[in-house]
């Protein structure tokens, strides 16, 4: 059976008013797990049993709100209904209360941390919130870091991230609607809009969209966002993420919409257009030219990152008349006892440094510094001594890759593209460059989420609406008029046939 | 009623015309004399006068089923001729792997031609920006080198009114696009006009009075605009300018396939792909091969697979 299926199965599944069958029941569908913890008392003259969830459940919180005030019955009861409304209307102190009638809102409300009354007698269960498992505090954020904002993150635990966004938008506005998704995992996810920006049909949309996800269970955010995406064949995302909460308010406050996941720091945003990963918290903690002057030095290290080799490959090996006497001069030297061709040697180097990446990510903290310095320090150097590499391909290689680094939401891109275009520009020159550089403009300005191009307000223009895109206009400007995301939304359907 | 965005901006329009004609401003060879670039002007000019109906016109209207086969037929003529140019500049620049390179880019148009359509009008913005700005940077590279005597002493070159014609073909297209959206065809074709009559005449002009230092005329002289006067150390960019001539004839081709599929189809055509794909191709074969007359016997060739090839596209 699949997991859907069993959940159907659990829902169509009533609670009997006898304990004892609704407690073997249980037994059977946990099948004996050793963190469902059931307590058996009686109370008011009828046999009942409390469910919870180990570790998920604040001791403190379930003495001081259920069981403390429920110590205090002396009274009986005629039945297991009249006890748990009892218990709910005038003893139990927790906000969250709810009653279940069915195995599958047990089962779901044990895990997330619920404590659950069953009395014999009644038909229904009486749940109380009194969650308290442990979670990471709130941390600055290691992939999003600035130096004039705000020094928290998101956690793994949704309540707080909720908590974190509310406490930056006091306004009855700001709209928290959940849903659950995965299979097998029922992950608690979260929309969240500012009702009177964001488009009610787009909301209905993604609503649809993350309440039919084909996934047994949600382990990261990329997860859902690859089904938010319109399509996979695009190399750049139209679905963002951001750690920072002071972020995803100005993103909400555009008329975006952002996805908040239990058990990942990391919000979804959509939709992202092109430009918004040019762009960071700190450009408007600067002054106007400064901000603007490090919003065109990102386009260029990103041009950089992604043509650098691939120019150098085709200017060095097909068009050296491009350069003038003294660098054709240094090139000539450096590459005149090299043993390998220089698309071999660039694409060498770069493989060898996105092993060393990846080594240096997985491995603990401690050796995977130790990883860079001797991949970055000791290989690097030892290859050119050696004279395996010469000292320009290496130069161009690692400029290239700390280009790269000033834009860590298109690395992906990055890396990919990379090799592709220097095996381009080893076969066709230049020209090889231009045809694969149009061809991944074309790919980007194809792409589109729920009809937003991601290029725009460049293409499609919107003059207007470009004072943030290349440049960074003054705030007393910026504050007139706020961009908002439904501006460029196109509303001719331009899907595939 | 819900409003319906238009498939492409008059900018959008105007960016992918402008780059069709700078495709083959860079492909073909423009000689570099005052003449030319009066030539350039006058035949501006007229062709303004023939755009006076589009520009009179603020109602959509229906092209004769005829007339729109015809230039749908024209359209792929004109893709073939411009790849069948880029191939030429190619290999007049020396360029490595020329056939190598028109196999990628057949397959980058294939890939043009299969996604929706917008996708070549929103590249085309992005390119004609980097175009801009690639020109505007000349006057910063060869101002001190230009000579304004080389104006009065310039060649003559009187084939400038026959070829900016042939060279300006697009210009049969815009009434296709007029048909449907007049007001944005409309801004579309005068910013084409005045890139026509005052951008490209200018860089002629200035590309005239660089002429007195280049020593070796190979290949179009654009690309040598800043070439390196021997004993300086100024840069030489004719590669870069190659990169720009190339990615024009690619978006062009795109674009001009497209419009062969069909203007006023709003979806793309990933079935049809493959077939367009294939004719194209067959055309700059015979283009490249058979360059005297093979233009027409191109349009005769693509009208006639055309009566075949429309039932088809109707049932789908």
């Amino acid at each position: 059976m699949n997991p859907s299926e069993y959940l159907r199965k659990l829902e169509t599944t009533m609670l009997s008013d006898s304990l004892s069958h609704n407690l073997r029941l249980l037994d059977t569908i946990w099948n004996g797990s050793a963190d469902l913890i059931v307590t058996k008392f009686c109370l008011g003259g009828i046999s009942c049993a409390m469910l919870s969830c180990e570790g998920m459940v604040s001791s403190a919180m379930l003495s001081q709100m259920v069981l403390q005030p429920i110590h205090s019955i002396r009274q009986s009861f005629p039945d297991g209904d009249a006890l748990l409304s009892h218990l709910s209307t005038h003893l139990i102190l927790s906000a969250d209360r709810k009653l279940l009638r069915n195995f599958a809102e047990i089962s779901q409300s044990v895990s997330a941390g619920f404590v659950i009354f069953l009395a014999d007698g009644a038909s229904e269960a009486l749940a109380a919130a009194v969650q308290g498992f442990l979670s990471r505090t709130i941390t600055q954020p290691d992939g999003e870091q600035n130096i004039y904002g705000a020094k928290e993150g998101f956690t793994e635990n949704l309540p707080t991230n909720l908590s974190l966004l509310r406490r930056r938008m006091k306004s009855p506005l700001l709209t928290m609607q959940m849903c659950t998704a995965g299979s097998v995992s029922r992950t608690s996810l979260c929309i969240c809009y500012l009702q009177d920006r964001a488009s009610k049909e787009l909301v209905a949309a993604i609503r649809r969209r993350l309440e039919h996800l084909p996934l047994e269970t949600i382990l990261s955010s990329d997860y859902v966002r690859q089904f938010l995406e319109e399509d996979d064949c695009h190399l750049f995302h139209s679905v963002g993420t951001t750690e920072r909460p002071d972020v995803l308010c100005s993103k909400l406050l555009e008329g975006r919409i952002a996805v908040l996941i239990d058990g990942t720091p990391f919000a979804l945003v959509l939709p992202q257009l092109f430009w918004e990963m040019f762009q960071t918290l700190d450009d408007y903690n600067v002054p106007t030219a400064y901000a603007t002057l490090i919003r065109l030095l990102k386009y260029a290290a990103f041009l950089a990152a992604l043509l650098l080799p691939a120019v150098y490959l085709a200017i060095a090996v097909w068009h050296p008349e491009l350069l003038n006497q003294t660098l054709l001069r240094i090139l000539s030297d450096a590459e005149q006892n090299a043993p390998f061709s220089l698309a071999a040697e660039l694409l060498g180097v770069l493989f060898m440094f996105e092993v060393v990446r990846e080594a240096g990510i997985r491995l603990p903290k401690a050796v995977g510094g130790a990883v860079s310095i001797v991949g970055g320090l000791i290989i690097g150097d030892a290859a050119v001594n050696s004279g395996l590499v010469s000292t320009p391909v290496l130069t161009v290689a690692a400029l290239s890759v700390t280009a790269g680094f000033v834009l860590p939401d298109l690395h992906s891109v990055m890396s990919l593209l990379r090799p592709i275009l220097i095996l381009a520009a080893s076969a066709c020159g230049l020209s090889g460059i231009a045809v694969l550089s149009v061809m991944v403009l074309l790919n980007l300005c194809a792409a589109e989420i729920y009809r937003f191009p991601v290029t725009a307000p460049f293409a499609p223009l919107k003059f207007s609406r470009l004072r943030d895109v290349f440049v960074r206009i003054g705030f007393r400007s910026l504050a007139q008029g706020n961009f908002h995301v439904s501006e460029v939304r196109q509303t001719h359907d331009t899907n595939h046939t | 009623m819900t409003r319906t965005t238009p498939e492409f901006s008059a900018s959008e329009l105007s960016a992918v015309l402008i780059l069709c004609r700078l495709a083959r401003f860079f492909c073909c060879e423009t000689p570099y004399s005052t003449q030319y670039a009066a030539h350039m002007l006058l035949t501006g000019i007229l062709q303004a006068i023939l755009l006076i109906p589009v520009f009179l016109r603020k109602t959509p209207y229906a092209v004769p089923k005829l007339t729109m086969r015809i230039l749908e037929g024209f359209s792929l003529v004109l893709a073939a001729d411009t790849a069948a140019d880029c191939y030429r500049l190619l290999t007049a620049a020396d360029a490595p792997s020329p056939v190598l390179t028109m196999l990628l880019l057949f397959a980058a148009v294939f890939y043009a031609v299969s996604l929706p359509r917008p996708a070549i009008f929103r590249a085309s913005v992005f390119l004609l920006a980097a175009a801009i700005l690639a020109f505007a940077l000349l006057p910063l590279g060869g101002l001190s080198s230009a000579r304004i005597l080389s104006l009065w002493t310039s060649p003559p070159a009187p084939q400038g009114l026959l070829s900016e014609w042939t060279e300006s073909a697009e210009l049969a297209l815009i009434p296709m696009f007029a048909a449907a959206q007049p007001a944005a065809s409309k801004k579309a074709a005068a910013s084409w006009i005045g890139a026509r009559c005052i951008a490209l005449p200018a860089i002629v002009l200035f590309g005239t009075m660089q002429c007195g230092r280049l020593r070796t005329f190979h290949g179009n002289p654009f690309l040598l605009l800043l070439a390196r006067v021997p004993l300086s150390d100024a840069l030489r960019t004719d590669g870069l300018w190659l990169m720009l001539a190339v990615a024009c004839a690619l978006l062009a081709c795109g674009f001009f396939l497209q419009s062969f599929c069909g203007c006023r189809l709003r979806a793309p055509i990933r079935r049809r792909t493959i077939g367009v794909s294939l004719l194209f191709a067959l055309t700059i074969l015979f283009i490249i091969y058979n360059v005297n007359g093979g233009i027409l016997a191109c349009a005769a060739i693509a009208l006639t697979i055309l009566q075949w090839y429309r039932p088809k596209e109707a049932s789908a």
